[in-house]
């Protein structure tokens, strides 16, 4: 079966409809993919992307609408079932099993067995042949917990294709869905796993759904964009090359707002720091009233590092770390006292996710909250409560219900929550580490919005991020790290007039 | 699909184990007239103290994530302490058992967090170490006598003579401690930890402290009650007492996970009720011994069938 | 990030445990010349074998998350049904007491995963249902038989091997053996171990791979429960004593063994030779000090301490999981 442009279709989905009561995740939706190609899907947290993959992979039963795979009618009972038609997907972060070996791993849900012993050696080997054939970096004993972030989403993307390589699929082709491939991953993990992915596309043809337009964009071949429920577009890059912005246009349905940030460096300094020598890193530097300093580094530059020593999590040895003019205390609690905050995308460590959105904001919120009754701390319901409407309409968190679990929302909202409790705290600094990995393209305007409006009420940050544009749109000075040192120092003129492009040249070339 | 009517579900969890509760009296009534009798009101309420006591101390350790299996061993502790000082001190040796139960509560704490092993095995240890101490203590006498009146009398005279004094003294600090959990910064700290370590670790509190205060309050109710046991029996010895299960069991059937992070003290009150009621009601009417075992278990696994907040799916383990 | 950080750390961990074993044994040789004796040697195994027995149940369920305390009332209970219906049945009431023992297993399992009630508090009402039951049949066992001890009748399956002048207590260290050896072949070499493994390690993503997550977690509620009824047919007649007290202790000293010897609670990691360590320590730590002739006072406080000190050396900064 062939498109009008003479290119073979692997995949079709047409007119997909899936209702969830009254909410219609899915309208009316169409989809294709071509033989070897990377297809992008990109669109808003709850624009459907995510139900649309599932219907795909039969973990989803569809209300309406046909699928078709390499000509043929296709509807997959199960994932299961799916698989073994060649289709396969890998979740966000991996679904991984970290106590099992990659061998165990891969082959976990379709072990070797000979009678009812396991045939170790069978599956061992066969797992090495895998991972060479792949080129992915560990053995086939080592332990996934042991294994890098990038090594492991590698290894579960071999576990989606070791039908094929095992033969036991019916058939030679495979369709591989990649949900948010590279969330939480380095940058230099994540160019590891696009090259991969660019390698193995002459057997495989991925359908890839990110976050990260940038990104998508250089590995993509075509990109569709989903916007409540429905197929708003799909743009053949090799016809055309596709800007973010366009594609942020297509996905709000609106043109992206400009976010307007102080760049004049300040003369009060709010924080003075002189880490040299340690073990991690060895850098210096200050941080200025209602400044953004941003911190730019892949994994090992020691950045990440600097982050949790900023905030009292990694111990230093010696130095200088001073917020105006003290010397800070070393645990958490007392830097949080000193007016120090700590926010990473990592919500799973930050977040109490069964409990409400209010109970969130208000954990560290506690001279908010309490009322002194005979020396005891008693919380004061009806202040908790104000606490998070005014905190929660301020970052704009849907649902509006102080009540909801946490659980419940989506990442981006989570995000915000825990954004809200450190608003609410409004520490005179507050360091952010990849504060919006995996959040949507919306939500991230909100966030910048939100930090440069309290930067310019006087509030200083330094945000730790391996996004580029989100460096460039926020920092007033952006500092370049390599193998813990400060390789290099943009301030806010030079960052004005360079472009994304030219800060990656930089960057290519430290 | 997580509802939002989270109070709703809770106050129908709460009502359907009230109405248990209730159901029980009634049935253990028309059972045997004697057990809405002063003598039968008095039992329920002699059985009640211990388990409740022991129940709410335990529950703040449970909310913290942890286990505490040594309320048991620094029941008997206590309780010997307290016998010995009695003659001595009068009435003002009931103190002698918080305070003593308050330290051993510590020390669990500090083996747990200092030798960073798991507080199950941490309390098994020190379970076995104050068993040991108190036969230690005792040594010669097996039993030591505190008949002395004023003492006795904080636990047993009587108030509006269905009440004994212990009675009161065990319903005061219940109602404290329900307070704490619920309205202050100190309980939301506790189920916290419970909820999310690394979150209230960066959230900016010092936990180790609030871990500590946790195994410390178990400890110190232990020791209210060992106090009380002293001076309701007029002695103490240092006998094994299979009180362990039936405090872990009024604890968690209410609604406070073994995982922590939600129920509470309260539970544990509807808990130490119910399991007071039916052993007393089982006591009362007579009913064979063997069967009895049976019965509570049966009525056990309704309590907990009724209890479990099933919204949190996810959570369980 | 070292690949070989876990292997080498299990390594670590392995050697110090076998090293605190050597010191203890070492350290109550010299304490006591009675420690080394052969009547010695058969009595620390036959502690240990009981122990061992039942924590062999819980090591199948923590490994794969979860928690099972009622092994000790599945024990009795089938240890009383058994006595009461040897004589009818013969030998073919081993098969009953075995269905009977998964059979409140499966129903532990089952209301676990069905009606998603955590698993420390489903077992909590099986324990107390089956130390009931147990009560309520020993009266009639006890005047079925006319007052002989049921206890007597179990002796079959412990025998003494007369030539070889063999205690009965010796058999029971067969039996506690032969179990940890099937087992653990089990858990390492075929596919039911694996898959329990990986849903202790992560359930939801096991899921995702197409395996029946709640099949096999109520199948290891099953095991353990017919483990248990194993366990209660074989030290019934050995120890003599269905004590509450008994009870009591013993339901978390089997729990302490599995942990202490490096199983997670949170699941996914350790196993059977783990427990038999953990088994293994407890048991010549409560065997060495009586021997030695300590002060039967001074005998718990030094136990306790000595159970601290193993933990530290052993179970460090383990993942706990659900329960810190």
């Amino acid at each position: 079966m062939a498109s009008s442009s003479g290119e073979v279709l692997e995949l079709t989905a047409e007119g997909i409809v899936k209702r969830f009561g009254d909410f219609v995740a899915l309208d009316n939706v169409s989809l294709d993919l071509r033989v070897g190609e990377v297809l992008g899907v990109v669109g808003q947290n709850g624009s459907g992307k995510s139900t649309l993959m599932k219907v795909l992979i039969g973990a989803q039963k569809p209300d309406a609408g046909r699928i078709q795979l390499r000509g043929r009618p296709f509807s997959p009972k199960n994932p299961h079932d799916a698989e073994s038609h060649g289709i396969s997907m890998v979740y966000q972060d991996g679904a991984l099993v970290p106590d099992l070996k990659v061998y165990q791993y891969v082959y976990l849900g379709r072990e070797v067995t000979r009678g009812t012993i396991l045939h170790s050696r069978g599956m061992r080997d066969k797992t090495s042949e895998l991972l060479e054939n792949l080129k992915i970096p560990c053995s086939s004993d080592d332990f996934i917990r042991d294994l890098s972030p990038a090594t492991q989403r590698m290894v579960s993307i071999a576990k989606a294709s070791l039908g094929m390589i095992t033969g036991e699929n019916k058939s030679d082709e495979r369709i591989i869905i990649l949900d948010e491939p590279t969330a939480q991953l380095s940058s230099t993990e994540r160019s590891i796993v696009f090259d991969k992915v660019r390698e193995w596309k002459k057997r495989v043809s991925f359908v890839i759904i990110s976050h990260l337009l940038q990104e998508l964009i250089e590995i993509s071949d075509r990109m569709t964009v989903i916007r409540d429920g429905k197929n708003v577009g799909t743009l053949d890059l090799h016809e055309k090359s596709v800007s973010a912005a366009e594609l942020h246009k297509l996905i709000m349905g609106r043109e992206r707002r400009d976010i307007v940030v102080r760049r004049n460096a300040s003369l009060t300094k709010v924080l003075e720091v002189e880490l040299a020598k340690q073990r991690v890193f060895d850098v210096s530097f200050s941080l200025g009233e209602g400044e953004i300093v941003g911190f730019y580094g892949t994994i090992g530059s020691g950045v990440r590092e600097l982050g949790m020593a900023l905030i009292g999590s990694l111990r230093i040895d010696r130095g200088v770390l001073k917020k105006g003019g003290k010397s800070l205390g070393g645990s958490i609690a007392a830097r949080v006292r000193m007016g120090i905050g700590y926010l990473t995308g990592d919500h799973a460590s930050q977040l109490n996710i069964e409990w409400s959105v209010q109970r969130n904001i208000s954990l560290s919120n506690w001279d908010k909250i309490l009322t002194r009754f005979l020396k005891l701390a008693m919380i004061d319901s009806r202040k908790e409560r104000q606490l998070a409407e005014e905190y929660m309409k301020l970052t704009n968190i849907a649902p509006p219900n102080p009540d909801a679990i946490c659980m419940s929302l989506s990442g981006g909202n989570k995000q915000k929550v825990i954004l809200a409790r450190w608003l609410a705290k409004e520490p005179d600094i507050l360091v952010l580490d990849n504060p919006t990995a995996g959040v949507d393209v919306g939500t991230r305007e909100e966030f910048y919005r939100l930090l440069a409006n309290s930067a310019a009420s006087g509030k200083s940050f330094i945000l730790i991020s391996e996004d580029l544009d989100e460096l460039s749109t926020l920092c007033s000075k952006l500092h370049l790290m390599k193998d813990g040192k400060i390789v290099r120092s943009l301030a806010s003129a030079a960052l004005e007039n360079l472009g994304d492009e030219d800060i990656r040249q930089i960057i290519k070339g430290l | 699909m997580l509802k939002l009517g989270g109070r709703r579900l809770q106050e129908r969890l709460i009502v359907s184990n009230l109405g248990l509760l209730i159901g029980m009296i009634v049935l253990f009534s028309v059972g045997s007239p004697g057990f809405l009798s002063v003598r039968g009101i008095i039992a329920i309420q002699l059985t009640l103290v211990p388990i409740l006591l022991l129940a709410v101390g335990e529950t703040f350790v449970l909310m913290a994530r942890s286990f505490d299996l040594s309320i048991g061993s620094i029941y008997i502790l206590t309780s010997v302490f307290t016998a010995l000082f009695a003659s001595q001190l009068g009435p003002v040796a009931i103190l002698v058992g918080p305070a003593t139960g308050a330290i051993f509560g510590l020390m669990n704490g500090m083996v747990f967090k200092f030798g960073r092993i798991p507080s199950f095995i941490a309390t098994l240890a020190t379970m076995i170490i104050y068993q040991g101490v108190a036969q230690i203590v005792v040594t010669g006498q097996y039993y030591l006598f505190a008949t002395e009146e004023s003492f006795r009398a904080i636990a047993i005279s009587f108030v509006a003579s269905v009440i004994p004094l212990m009675m009161v003294w065990a319903m005061i600090l219940t109602v404290f401690f329900i307070f704490v959990a619920l309205k202050t910064k100190f309980g939301r700290v506790v189920y916290s930890i419970g909820a999310n370590y690394e979150a209230t670790r960066f959230s900016g509190i010092n936990v180790m402290k609030y871990q500590l205060a946790a195994f410390a309050i178990s400890g110190f109710l232990a020791g209210v009650a060992g106090g009380l046991a002293a001076a309701q029996q007029g002695g103490a010895s240092a006998l094994p007492y299979p009180i362990l299960l039936p405090a872990v069991a009024a604890a968690t059937i209410a609604g406070t996970p073994i995982t922590g992070g939600a129920g509470g003290p309260h539970r544990a009150l509807l808990g130490a009720l119910m399991l007071a009621v039916l052993t007393t009601g089982l006591n009362v009417n007579a009913v064979e011994t063997n069967l009895k075992t049976l019965i509570f278990g049966i009525v056990v696994i309704i309590a907990i069938y009724l209890t479990t907040d099933r919204r949190v799916v996810h959570l369980i383990k | 990030m070292n690949v070989n950080s876990s292997r080498l750390r299990k390594r670590i961990r392995d050697s110090i445990l076998i090293l605190f074993l050597v010191v203890l044994v070492v350290a109550f040789a010299i304490g006591s010349s009675g420690f080394l004796r052969p009547s010695n040697i058969v009595s620390i195994l036959s502690n240990f074998s009981v122990l061992l027995i039942l924590s062999l149940g819980i090591s199948w369920v923590v490994m794969a998350g979860s928690l099972d305390i009622s092994q000790a009332g599945i024990a009795g209970l089938v240890g009383i049904l058994i006595g009461l219906i040897l004589p009818v049945i013969g030998y073919g009431a081993i098969a009953v007491g075995i269905l009977v023992g998964a059979g409140f297993g499966s129903l532990n399992g089952l209301i676990f995963t069905k009606a998603r009630i955590p698993s420390f508090l489903v077992t909590l009402g099986t324990l107390f249902v089956t130390t009931g039951l147990e009560k309520y049949l020993a009266v009639t066992a006890h005047v079925l038989t006319n007052g002989i001890p049921i206890e007597g009748r179990l002796d079959v399956f412990l025998p003494t091997i007369p030539l070889l002048n063999v205690p009965r207590s010796f058999s029971l260290f067969y039996w506690a053996a032969g179990e940890s050896i099937l087992f653990y072949m089990i858990s390492q070499k075929t596919r039911f171990g694996l898959r329990i493994y990986a849903i202790g390690s992560s359930a939801s993503s096991t899921l995702l791979y197409g395996i029946n997550v709640t099949g096999y977690q109520v199948l290891v509620f099953a095991l353990s429960g017919a483990i248990s009824a194993v366990a209660g047919f074989l030290y019934l007649p050995y120890l003599n004593t269905a004590s509450p007290t008994f009870t009591d202790s013993l339901t978390f000293v089997t729990l302490a063994a599995v942990v202490l010897g490096g199983t997670a609670l949170a699941g996914g990691v350790g196993g059977f030779h783990r427990t038999v360590i953990g088994a293994l320590i407890l048991s010549i730590i409560n065997n060495g000090l009586t021997v030695m002739g300590l002060d039967a006072l001074a005998l718990f406080v030094v136990q306790g301490v000595i159970i601290i000190i193993a933990a530290v050396a052993v179970s460090r900064g383990i993942k706990t999981g659900i329960i810190q």
